[in-house]
């Protein structure tokens, strides 16, 4: 056998290993090429989610604006949020942070779905504040009927419990166009009615200048709210929690303003009811725009301004209203103040409701910045 | 005797195996470097189509070219687009110093973003003015030029800033109306464009506008294209085509690009040409 390999000749095994070599090569050269142009293909796919997913963290921000803790956040802090995009398509987080009274930065970092890619955008804020020229603690157009154990008061109140800066000075309690179109019931000499003065005439007032405020008005002011309430029926309102959070959730949940540290303390709510209304107790605070009438009973306490369309009806242990109530009677029906009904002037319930609810509106011109 | 050897037949037929099998191989290689040379031709057209699209749209999507006090889109062209690229973000620590036409600027060194300093020599800065808090319908953003800049700690509580002196504060007077925390912008102005080099290939290229000094040398940024390889079209808000900046809306991008050496193709050795089309919304239009 050992001669029979020694008598092995020939270049079979060089040109075998050569062009093993060669294919070799050129299969490595391929597969290289291809290599390259899926990783630059796949780049293309992560930059595209994350730069979603910084967007999508962003605008988040913006279309669930979270008014009753963001409108909280002291000048130069932030309030960090992170979420994910659907279920494969990357994440996000980021800060809003406020750059002063009425400015703010949302900042989002988003990645892809293999943190591969990280991009980076940020959208300018800004406040609206809804502007409410309240004139006094009950203002109307109609005809007013007044008395029983009821109190009107156009002096400057802080709420109890509340913190609030010294009072205001007071305005009038009651400011209608014709102040012979209020009738009393065991309200003798407008005992029931105080303030700077008691009862006040201003010919101007109008449905018009009733459902205008500011730069808003009665239908835009619609369009800010974030707690909607169909017309009818008889409601109870009152704080609700999910878990030890405030159930924002729940219609029948307007805040807690008799106690302003539990959960649902800082909660001020922009409720529009789109009809007629019948209130039952408890509590609530907040803007309440009613579309059609609102009648209130069982002790029921509101904090914040209400703007009533129709005619506001208050009856037995009627309600209390600490902040100013326009009822705008735009069908001129008679409004009715009787039994234990309160309302009071106070700028700090007006302020506290309008500056903690106020909407966050995108910059209406450079709004967006790629922050990369 | 044991004589071993070739017979010249046997040499013959060897030396003729051991050509076909040469020029076999020769012809595999010379295959696969064609083909790779393609692959790698085409490859790098498809990077190129990319990259037009993800840096144009990015470039132009911060401008607002309905700007009340001044575009940010100055010229426009179906070959070309002159516009303010946005650089840097940054926010006031402090209420301005308001001369008229010109002023200064305190703003945090943190927070503030952008992937490069600023520079004088080719920044502006456009910064937001409130006006009545009241309302959100008199805001604007003021223009002004960026004349220097000096670091510091005059921020609120030591903190780190910077200070902007600004020059040709448009419009005059403006700086009354700015509030402490407001957002400044700086921007440089950039013109896209296509031109030739000097081998004769089209290219999309860019240049800056320094203050001092007029436009700089145009930089390579995509190609090569096809000649006339880059249009820009330009509609406003409700489609419609337009030729003024102040009306647009939306940008059309079409990039052809070409492999830069010829490959063989089913129609003979040629340049491959490809086309890709993108359009990019104006993000911070007015609204």
């Amino acid at each position: 056998m050992m001669t029979s390999l020694r008598n092995e000749r020939g270049i079979a095994l060089a040109v075998a290993i050569f062009a093993l070599v060669v294919v070799g090569a050129l299969v490595t050269g391929a597969f290289f090429v291809g290599m390259q142009e899926q990783r630059v293909g796949r780049n293309t796919i992560t930059y595209q989610q994350a730069f979603s997913a910084a967007e999508e963290g962003a605008q988040r921000q913006v279309a669930n604006w979270d008014a009753n803790n963001a409108n909280l956040i002291a000048t130069g802090d932030s309030l960090m949020f992170a979420g994910t995009v659907g279920s494969n398509g990357g994440w996000y987080r980021g800060s809003v942070r406020r750059m002063n009274n009425r400015l703010f930065l949302v900042r989002s970092e988003g990645f892809s779905r293999d943190s591969a890619s990280r991009q980076q955008v940020g959208l300018l804020l800004r406040l609206r504040p809804i502007e409410f020229d309240v004139k006094a603690a009950l203002m109307t157009q109609g005809k007013l009927k007044i008395g029983g154990s009821s109190q009107i008061d156009g002096h400057d109140n802080s709420p109890s419990g509340w913190t609030c800066p010294s009072p205001q000075t007071g305005l009038p309690g009651i400011l209608l166009p014709d102040a012979t179109q209020i009738e009393t019931s065991g309200c003798t000499d407008m005992s029931c009615v105080d303030g700077v003065p008691p009862v006040a005439e201003d010919p101007t007032i109008t449905s018009s200048t009733l459902t205008n405020f500011g730069d808003v008005t009665f239908d835009e002011l619609k369009t800010f709210a974030n707690k909607f309430v169909p017309g009818g029926g008889t409601r109870k309102i009152q704080p609700t929690l999910s878990g030890t959070a405030c159930d924002k959730a729940d219609v029948n949940n307007w805040g807690e303003p008799l106690n302003p540290t539990s959960a649902c303390g800082n909660y001020f709510p922009i409720i529009w009811v789109a009809g007629d209304l019948n209130i039952n107790g408890v509590q609530g605070q907040g803007v309440l725009l009613v579309e059609g009438n609102l009648s209130v009973q069982g002790g029921f306490q509101f904090y914040g301004p209400v703007i009533v369309k129709g005619a506001l009806n208050t009856q037995g242990t009627g309600g209390h209203f600490n902040g100013g109530v326009i009822a705008a009677n735009v069908n001129f029906d008679q409004s009715v103040v009787l039994g234990d009904a309160v309302v009071n002037f106070s700028s700090c319930a007006i302020t506290k409701a309008l500056s903690n609810s106020a909407p966050a509106f995108l910059l209406q011109e450079r709004s967006w910045v790629n922050l990369n | 005797m044991n004589r071993r050897g070739f017979t010249l037949i046997e040499l013959l037929v060897g030396v003729i195996l051991v050509g076909i099998v040469s020029l076999s191989i020769y012809q595999l290689l010379i295959n696969n470097q064609r083909m790779y040379r393609q692959q790698t031709e085409r490859a790098d057209l498809n990077t190129t189509l990319r990259g037009a699209v993800a840096i144009v749209p990015t470039e132009l999507r911060e401008a607002n070219a309905r700007d009340t006090v001044e575009s940010d889109i100055t010229v426009l062209s179906p070959t070309s687009v002159t516009f303010k690229a946005m650089r840097t973000l940054h926010f006031l620590c402090a209420v301005p110093v308001d001369n008229g036409a010109t002023g200064t600027l305190t703003v945090w060194r943190n927070p503030s973003f952008g992937m490069r300093g600023l520079d004088p020599a080719r920044d502006s800065v456009v910064l937001f003015a409130e006006g009545d808090p009241a309302t959100r319908t008199d805001n604007y953003w003021l223009h002004a030029n960026l004349a220097s800049i000096a670091t510091g700690t005059a921020c609120p509580g030591g903190a780190a800033s910077v200070t902007l002196n600004l020059a040709s504060v448009h419009p005059v007077g403006g700086l009354g109306a700015v509030t402490d925390g407001a957002p400044v912008r700086a921007f440089e102005v950039v013109q896209l464009l296509t031109y030739t080099d000097a081998g004769g290939e089209s290219w999309m290229g860019a240049r800056r506008f320094a203050k001092g000094g007029g436009w700089t040398t145009t930089q390579p940024v995509l190609g090569p294209l096809e000649s006339g390889g880059l249009t820009l079209s330009y509609f406003d808000t409700l489609g419609a085509a337009t030729t003024t900046p102040s009306e647009v809306a939306r940008i059309g991008i079409s990039v052809s690009g070409m492999t830069r050496e010829p490959v063989r193709t089913a129609g003979g050795l040629q340049h491959v040409i490809d086309t890709l089309s993108t359009q990019v919304a104006l993000r911070n239009n007015t609204r």
